[in-house]
């Protein structure tokens, strides 16, 4: 740790010397580390403490050249990421830019459309660096024709899965060629992805070559916009989808309305059977190729975050309307200075499912496992959220936002959540959030925090409260998650937080306990276990 | 014009194709008749330790699964099957579902190895992942990892380092008598256990299957007691024989049929965790 502090800074200081007439240097550092103390009360473990660090360097030469490389050092990394342990380069890449070309070899990120056939990401918070190795073509052979060809492996830990990805992308603005003076703009888009994975089964015949496609549209005239994308995949058993020889396919549609101070939303989505992964046996969130989009809002509040989705590879069919309206401003309702409403409700089900041709039982391995009508709901809820938000502004010093949330969390189904007596259940919630700040001058604002989440099952009632001081770019914040509903016993899970943000540097220094748990990003999530430490996140950028 | 023809050729090397199977989607079991069949050699025994429910709907698959496994290995394989406490899927309750299979003993074996989710199994003890031992069953159908156990890169069956021979006497007071006799092969290195286990097949109670209530499910390999700890006893491999003793009471026992039992015994490493022979024997009138 201490050699890669100095390594760090020393390559910074080195760097910032260099003439930058032809070429440019720059990057990031990011330092976090964190101490586990035991508490019983919590089910806090001690550890050795931990950290993660990465050092991101770039140079760019003329502007068409570019080289980066990613160092990353881990030292006793949580259990869910363990395999991190270490220390390395884990990403390199060299690309070219010119001549409507762009190449790359080494690792890059890139994703297909929304991401259902092709996305690789790197989400240090969640532990995902699902990057690609190889190679990545980008190429505009003419205006509006966008193309990208893409093959190689996805780094697994400080591995490379064994699976081999070819992929291929075409982007259409059709605009350029037809329709030319029309105000309404059409894109037309579609990819292939393939991996390519050796049968080493005794058991079943595996296909080696797994291939997928997907097609989609943009639509947009004025304050209209439009959006769909289908796919499908071709037989892919795996222990995902124990082992079936169904195919795979999702749709997602999206519409949407907006104008100054009104907008609207409608999102649906199916999906069925679309885990692809470049390793048929990698597990969690090791080695996807896709990403499958979750259609729910994306929470901040703390105790919005206690039942959160996760996303269904396996199947799922559901619905997201969002609703934003400003009420104007010196109206009844708005008040002086206008009032924000934010209406969102979103669900989600199973698939409906029957028997397939070749057997008279759902799901059993070696087989097609099941027909599903496109159309019919399956019988059981996954998941519903409905948020309500005022934001209010009452005065020049004083705003206001009130949310309201109702959840229903069926995690007999999701299995996300720790239980009690190894019981999963159906989870009904409504949570009420007022939130303050209060501006005592410029950058200097005092924030303030109440949540109350009301349930009768899992772990009954939580309370929240938080204030947080912003002084120019200094900040402090206390905070205390009080879960007096517990059955067991009521636990609160305090913290104090203080930090400095100047331009795009930070230093936050935390000290608390967290409660176990998922962190999830869209979906995709992550078990946190429970602690009582310290905590250290530095960010560094030049 | 130059461009265009390299790109075009860099698309063309992504030569993408698709496997698209039709059924069955099985291997012929005939085509794997090298591994398997009678053999009156000492070989190679591996132990699969399975983490199921009668209420894991998705466990009946992973028994077949196994099963499948068994199938092409035969002799080679030995499966223990353990219902563990603290989760709703062991619990027993209303009808068919009243019968009881958990035991103290699979319960430790699971929480040790983080078997937390249901279906899991342990395959020799042997860890997938650095610190991470528990398999999903499917890993079976997909990978070569039993293969890997039981042969080496050329293909040639891995010579066992073990003998263990298990015999057994009825006595007249409804106890069972064991011995259990260890020869070793090769020489081995490291701390070594050995575990004496009972097992039972062919119980009838219920069992989910998928959607299904199976309420006449035919329960197997079905892990009754130990003989001597969840984590068995030291022994020293430098001798040249060892002969273990035991008694089994089944009068008193959890069995329900003496004769659809088994007992099994293995040796493992005990800083490795890894199981280096397993033996099994039917208990027969």
């Amino acid at each position: 740790m201490k050699q890669f502090i100095i390594l760090a800074f020393s390559l910074i200081f080195v760097f910032s010397s260099f003439s930058q007439e032809k070429f440019s240097i720059y990057g990031d550092i990011q330092i976090n580390g964190q101490t586990f103390e035991e508490d019983s009360s919590i089910g806090a473990e001690k550890r050795d403490p931990s950290s993660q660090n990465y050092l991101n360097l770039t140079l760019d030469f003329k502007d068409y050249l570019r080289v980066g490389s990613r160092f990353e050092l881990h030292s006793n990394p949580i259990p869910d990421l363990k395999r991190y342990e270490g220390g390395g380069i884990s990403n390199k890449f060299i690309q070219f830019q010119k001549w409507n070309l762009d190449i790359t070899l080494g690792n890059f990120y890139d994703q297909f459309g929304s991401g259902i056939l092709f996305r690789s990401y790197f989400d240090p918070n969640l532990g995902i660096d699902n990057s690609m190795y190889g190679a990545r073509i980008k190429y505009r052979p003419s205006s509006g024709i966008d193309l990208i060809g893409i093959i190689g492996k996805q780094r697994n830990y400080w591995e490379l899965g064994d699976g081999l990805v070819r992929g291929f992308d075409a982007q259409v603005y059709l605009n350029d060629y037809i329709f030319k003076k029309s105000k309404t703009t059409v894109s037309l888009g579609g990819s292939f992805v393939t991996k390519f994975e050796e049968d080493n089964s005794t058991q079943y015949i595996l296909p080696e070559n797994v291939g997928a496609w997907s097609s989609r549209i943009n639509i947009s005239r004025g304050r209209w916009n439009f959006d769909g994308e289908y796919a499908n995949k071709i037989n892919d058993p795996n222990p995902d989808n124990g082992l079936i020889y169904k195919n795979g396919n999702s749709l997602i549609l999206s519409g949407s309305y907006s104008k100054k101070g009104l907008g609207i939303v409608l999102s649906g989505k199916r999906v069925d059977n679309m885990s692809f992964r470049s390793d048929r046996n990698a597990e969690l969130t090791q080695l996807n190729i896709n990403f499958l989009t979750s259609l729910n809002k994306q929470q901040s509040y703390s105790l919005a975050t206690l039942y959160p989705y996760v996303t269904q590879p396996n199947g799922e069919t559901g619905m997201q309307f969002d609703f934003f309206y400003k009420i104007p401003k010196n109206s009844l309702l708005g008040g002086k200075y206008g009032t924000e409403l934010n209406v969102n409700f979103s669900n989600c089900y199973t698939l409906h499912k029957t028997n397939p041709i070749d057997t008279n039982t759902i799901g059993i391995s070696g087989t097609y496992g099941y027909e599903s009508n496109f159309f019919k709901f399956g019988d059981e809820k996954i998941f519903q959220e409905l948020n309500i938000t005022l934001k209010k502004k009452i005065n020049k010093k004083l705003k206001l936002n009130t949310t309201y949330i109702n959840v229903f969390n069926n995690d007999k189904i999701l299995k996300s959540q720790l239980t009690i007596n190894g019981s999963e259940e159906k989870i009904f919630a409504n949570i009420f959030i007022l939130e303050t700040e209060y501006k005592l001058k410029s950058r200097h604002t005092i924030k303030t925090e109440i949540q109350h989440l009301q349930t009768k099952q899992h772990f009954g009632n939580w309370g929240m409260g938080m204030i947080e001081f912003n002084l120019g770019s200094f900040f402090f914040s206390a905070q205390d998650l009080f879960n007096y509903g517990h059955p067991n016993s009521a636990n609160h899970y305090y913290s104090v937080t203080t930090g400095l943000v100047k331009d795009s540097h930070r230093i936050e220094l935390r000290y608390g306990k967290v409660r176990a748990g998922l962190f999830c990003v869209g979906g995709v999530c992550r078990e946190v276990p429970a602690s009582n430490g310290f905590s250290i996140n530095f960010t560094y950028s030049f | 014009m130059k461009i265009n023809r390299f790109v075009f050729i860099f698309f063309i090397f992504l030569s993408f194709s698709c496997d698209k199977i039709s059924p069955p989607f099985t291997v012929d079991e005939e085509l794997l008749d090298p591994y398997c069949g009678n053999s009156e050699n000492i070989i190679k025994k591996i132990l699969i330790e399975e983490f199921t429910g009668h209420r894991c709907s998705a466990c009946p698959n992973a028994a077949r699964i196994i099963e499948n496994e068994k199938n092409i290995y035969c002799d080679h394989i030995i499966v223990l099957a353990y219902h563990p406490e603290g989760t709703l899927f062991t619990n027993p309750g209303a009808p068919p579902f009243t019968e009881d299979f958990r035991t103290p003993e699979g319960t430790e074996i699971g929480n040790t190895f983080g078997a937390l989710n249901l279906p899991k199994i342990l395959l020799n003890r042997k860890e997938k992942e650095p610190n991470l031992w528990v398999f999903k069953p499917e890993d079976l159908a997909t990978s070569n990892y039993v293969n890997n156990l039981l042969f080496d890169q050329n293909n040639n069956p891995i010579e066992p380092k073990l003998d263990i021979n298990i015999d057994f006497e009825e006595t007249l007071n409804s106890s069972l008598n064991i011995t259990i006799e260890l020869e070793k092969l090769n020489e081995v290195n490291g701390n070594f256990k050995l575990v004496v286990v009972i097992s039972e097949d062919e119980i009838i109670s219920g069992q989910e299957d998928g959607k299904e209530e199976i309420p006449d499910y035919e329960h197997n390999h079905i892990f009754r007691t130990s003989l001597n700890g969840t984590w068995g006893e030291l022994i020293d491999l430098n001798q040249v024989n060892i002969i273990k003793n035991f008694s089994f009471p089944y009068l008193n026992s959890n069995i329900y049929d003496l004769y659809k039992c088994s007992i099994i015994a293995y040796v493992y490493n005990e800083d490795t965790n890894e199981i280096i022979q397993a033996e099994q024997k039917y208990i027969e009138q």
